[in-house]
């Protein structure tokens, strides 16, 4: 089931949350717990029932795993079973044609691809599970572990409190990867769990704008970009720029459009998700984008690849290989191909670079102020401040091109269809902007209207289309380079009646715009 | 910036907040299904409203409801190659108040999806002319050409919501019409957009050529009854269950005149035999039954041969729908026999077979 759909919105969630303050209310959790756990694989199960076997499989085996592991702390065998296991199981599912086709080619072997249908989510759920195992191992370790102490008989995370932690549907299928830490002291706090006001009307706000984000940004400028990218060879020097920035647009808009509305929701239920998206276009370099960026998976990644590879204490050397694993191994977990590693790489490269200037320049910096006296450090500082400025410009610009640069090879198939985009931008014809790029910002129901007001079209239909196209693009551009985002504006809005209406008038116009009528070129048949 | 006793305000404000928000959401919810529901621009629940510019371009979706909600006696069914019928010829030559539901690139299963609509409204419809495009009956009896919106075909009121909670349907088929009235003559609805100068060898063979690539070798000839089985699966599930329920209905079907170009790529692909067997069998499954007439046009040589008289390899001018209509009024190229059948059949292969393509495709290089 999508957010994004009319059984969500008017039947899944009311009926959800109804049953959930009831049974909080009347001071029942472990029930409340189930619930939630029942709409959680209604929710999963609907995309595809089989998909509910390798879930509930998947939680089972992870809860077991997790008591070997309290009952025999002094081992890391669990633990490594356990990482296998998820592993194995994201291979199995998300990396095996990968696999075989890189073995098909390397050997020359025509093994044939088992076109398993991939999971939804199963990549966020294995590696939350992960996270709880090491954390459990952790914990254990340290000698926090109430259980371990108690030789297996004491407290310890409930079944119900596991299935709930993995399966709670507002992050299960698209994240914010969340931890042990994070949830299980909510849980606890569930009997006699009010409904709160407040929670529930930043939560729907938040969700509404999600929505929209989702719905009225994200999928139009997804037209856009399918057609760019089906039309790759025809895409002049602007069309093959237009459609990168395009796809960066959407992929922010539609990603962190969908974790505002998974933190919505889960606020409305009273719970709180970890902040995913911070404005990650607002990044000043490559180092401050990750920080803003998917932050969940970032966190993961250093929490549980970088920090145990070593991260920064074995020299500089050592630091940037770390860095590279760990974006090698990010490119990956985002698609089972070579285009998502050199993704991953280019980030991984960047990172390592900016991250090794910002350290020499933050230490020559300190350096040179601590010599200097208080009038001449003034006087340096200000020029440092306008320079800083200047350069912070530069920085953002750049910053916000090269992960634009990147993107291509993430919504590519290939590095080579890739490479065909931005060579087309360098090479291609400079004549004006493809007609039907333009054309899919007018296909805009709502577009149509400003066309249709501005008078252009009687003057120029061309132009009318090329000047919508413009106008949404430089919107959204400036949504995510100033604008404060749904996170914040949830969090500081005051609840009054005119917020409150258009508020609700944008999300009547989401869930208008869910439904498309299903158009056709009828040309020949 | 809060303080406790705003935050106290904030507290109850977010109940009134909450309350307006969702109130504004629902009453505009109500407000613009209550709003497709009246002008019902897919008329899925009633029959047009009289003076509102309905504009109708959508076949997947105004269909069902036209076969439904509509008024008629005699309707048109099958690809693109009857769009360009306009339905007040059948009343001029035959006094039939005519209806057209084409799909492009119709299969058998969207014929007989369509079909289950119009006589479950319409038990006593007359005439159903029906064009059939014999390459796509080899199809998979399921197979239809794009997927349908379930909603507006079935009788589940709850998916409706599709409908009257759709963004593209209001402003587009409701509130547009209202601003920029540009009503459909149903007449000559779905009619192609290609205007007459589209009509033209020197536009027809460029864009054939474009995508026309001569095999070399040319592959191993298909077997004649390459395609018959699953022409027979496909008339019998989609297409005979109608014409024997309702034999009070005469089934007028016929095969469209494709231009040489459409016989070319047969040749290319080495398949001409095969595809004249496609006639045959379709025609003899249809001459079983009193209530179906069949007319023959495929080998209208004059037509066929001419580029001039086509937009596309197969698409013709529609002067040759309105001879169409003339033939299924006055009988002309009907067949009443498998005899028949086969003239037509060996007059085609003629065509097909004496035709000097290289001459006509050198034109175009």
């Amino acid at each position: 089931m999508l957010f994004n759909s009319y059984i969500f919105i008017f039947l899944f969630f009311p009926l959800c949350i109804t049953g959930f303050y009831a049974l909080t209310m009347w001071e029942k959790p472990d029930i409340a717990k189930a619930w939630l756990i029942g709409f959680s694989l209604w929710f999963y199960g609907y995309f595809s029932p089989s998909y509910l076997l390798i879930m509930i499989i998947s939680i089972v085996s992870n809860y077991a795993l997790t008591r070997v592991i309290r009952k025999h702390p002094n081992t890391k065998a669990p633990l490594t079973v356990g990482v296998i296991f998820n592993l194995s199981l994201l291979g199995f599912f998300k990396y095996l044609d990968f696999m075989i086709s890189n073995l098909n080619f390397v050997l020359g072997t025509q093994i044939p691809l088992k076109n398993i249908l991939l999971p939804l989510g199963i990549s966020f759920f294995t590696f939350q599970q992960i996270g709880y195992l090491a954390d459990v191992y952790k914990e254990c370790k340290e000698e926090v572990c109430i259980e371990c102490k108690d030789n297996g008989t004491g407290k310890s995370d409930r079944f119900i409190d596991y299935a709930l932690f993995v399966s709670f549907f507002p992050q299960l299928v698209a994240g914010p990867i969340v931890t042990k830490k994070e949830m299980f002291p909510q849980f606890a706090t569930l009997s006699g769990r009010r409904p709160d006001a407040e929670k529930i009307g930043r939560g729907l706000t938040l969700f509404i704008l999600g929505l929209s984000k989702k719905v009225l940004i994200a999928d139009a400028f997804g037209r856009a970009v399918d057609i760019g990218y089906s039309s790759i060879a025809t895409l002049g020097r602007l069309d093959s720029f237009l459609v990168m920035i395009w796809y960066t647009m959407q992929l922010y808009f539609d990603f962190s459009g969908y974790c505002d509305m998974a933190r919505g929701l889960a606020g409305m239920l009273g719970f709180e998700l970890p902040v995913n998206f911070d404005s990650p276009y607002k990044a000043s370099d490559i180092v401050d984008f990750w920080h803003r960026w998917h932050k969940t998976l970032t966190a993961f990644f250093t929490k549980y690849v970088y920090f145990p590879l070593g991260g920064s204490r074995k020299g500089t050397v050592r630091t940037i290989i770390n860095i590279l694993i760990v974006y090698f191994l990010s490119g990956l977990w985002h698609g089972a191909g070579w285009n998502f590693v050199f993704w991953g790489m280019l980030h991984g490269v960047a990172y390592a670079v900016v991250r090794t200037i910002k350290r020499r320049s933050e230490a020559g910096n300190i350096k040179e102020l601590t010599g200097l006296n208080g009038e001449n450090r003034q006087k340096i500082k200000s020029k440092y401040n306008l320079l800083q400025r200047l350069s912070r410009i530069v920085s953002h610009t750049a910053t916000f091109l090269y992960v634009s640069f990147a993107w291509v090879f993430f919504r590519a198939s290939s590095i080579t269809e890739g490479w065909a985009l931005i060579k087309n931008m360098f090479t291609g014809t400079s004549t004006g902007i493809n007609y039907a790029l333009a054309d899919a910002f007018a296909r805009i129901d709502e577009l149509w209207y400003i066309v249709k007001f501005s008078g252009l079209p009687n003057v120029n239909f061309p132009l009318a289309h090329n000047l919508v196209m413009i106008l949404f693009t430089l919107c959204a551009l400036i949504v995510v380079f100033a604008a404060p985002n749904a996170a914040e504006i949830s969090g500081k809005i005051r609840p009054r009646v005119s917020g409150a209406i258009c508020i609700g008038l944008v999300g009547i116009w989401c869930v208008l715009s869910l439904s498309e009528v299903s158009t056709f070129l009828y040309f020949n048949f | 910036m809060y303080n406790k006793e705003n935050m106290q305000i904030d507290k109850s404000g977010f109940k009134k907040y909450i309350i307006i928000l969702v109130a504004t959401g629902l009453v505009a919810a109500v407000l613009c299904a209550a709003l497709v529901v009246y002008v019902d621009p897919f008329f899925h629940y009633h029959t047009p409203l009289k003076g509102f510019a309905y504009e109708v371009d959508n076949q997947l979706s105004q269909n069902p409801g036209m076969a439904a909600h509509m008024e008629y006696d005699s309707v048109i069914l099958g690809s693109s190659m009857t769009v360009n019928f306009d339905t007040d010829w059948f009343y001029e030559e035959m006094g039939l108040n005519t209806i057209k539901l084409p799909y492009s690139g119709a299969y058998p299963k969207d014929i007989s999806n369509i079909m289950s609509v119009i006589f479950e409204t319409h038990p006593d419809v007359s005439r159903v002319f029906l064009g059939i495009d014999v390459i796509n009956y080899s199809s998979d009896k399921d197979q239809i050409k794009f997927p349908l919106p379930e909603y507006l075909y079935d009788d589940n009121l709850i998916n409706d919501i599709n409908y009257v909670l759709n963004k593209d349907v209001l402003l587009n088929y409701v509130i547009k019409p209202v601003i920029s009235p540009d009503a459909t003559d149903l007449s000559n609805v779905y009619a192609s957009w290609w205007t007459d100068e589209y009509y033209n060898i020197n536009y027809v063979l460029p864009n054939y050529l474009a995508e026309y690539v001569p095999n070399d070798p040319v592959p191993d000839e298909l077997p004649k009854d390459y395609f018959e089985e699953q022409i027979c699966v496909n008339m019998e599930e989609n297409i005979v269950p109608f014409i024997e329920s309702h034999p009070d209905t005469r089934f007028t079907v016929f095969y469209p005149p494709y231009s040489i170009l459409f016989w070319n790529d047969c040749r290319n692909q080495n398949k001409t035999e095969a595809t004249l067997y496609e006639y045959e069998v379709i025609s003899r499954i249809l001459l079983e039954y009193d209530n179906v007439d069949i007319f023959f046009f495929a080998d209208e040589e004059e037509i066929i041969t001419d580029l001039n008289n086509y937009a596309d390899y197969t698409h013709y001018h529609p002067r040759y729908n309105h001879y169409m209509t003339g033939c299924f009024a006055d009988g002309t190229d009907q067949v009443y026999s498998m005899d028949d059948v086969y003239k037509h059949i060996d007059h085609m292969r003629d065509i097909a077979t004496d035709f000097d393509y290289e001459d006509l495709l050198k034109q175009g290089w």
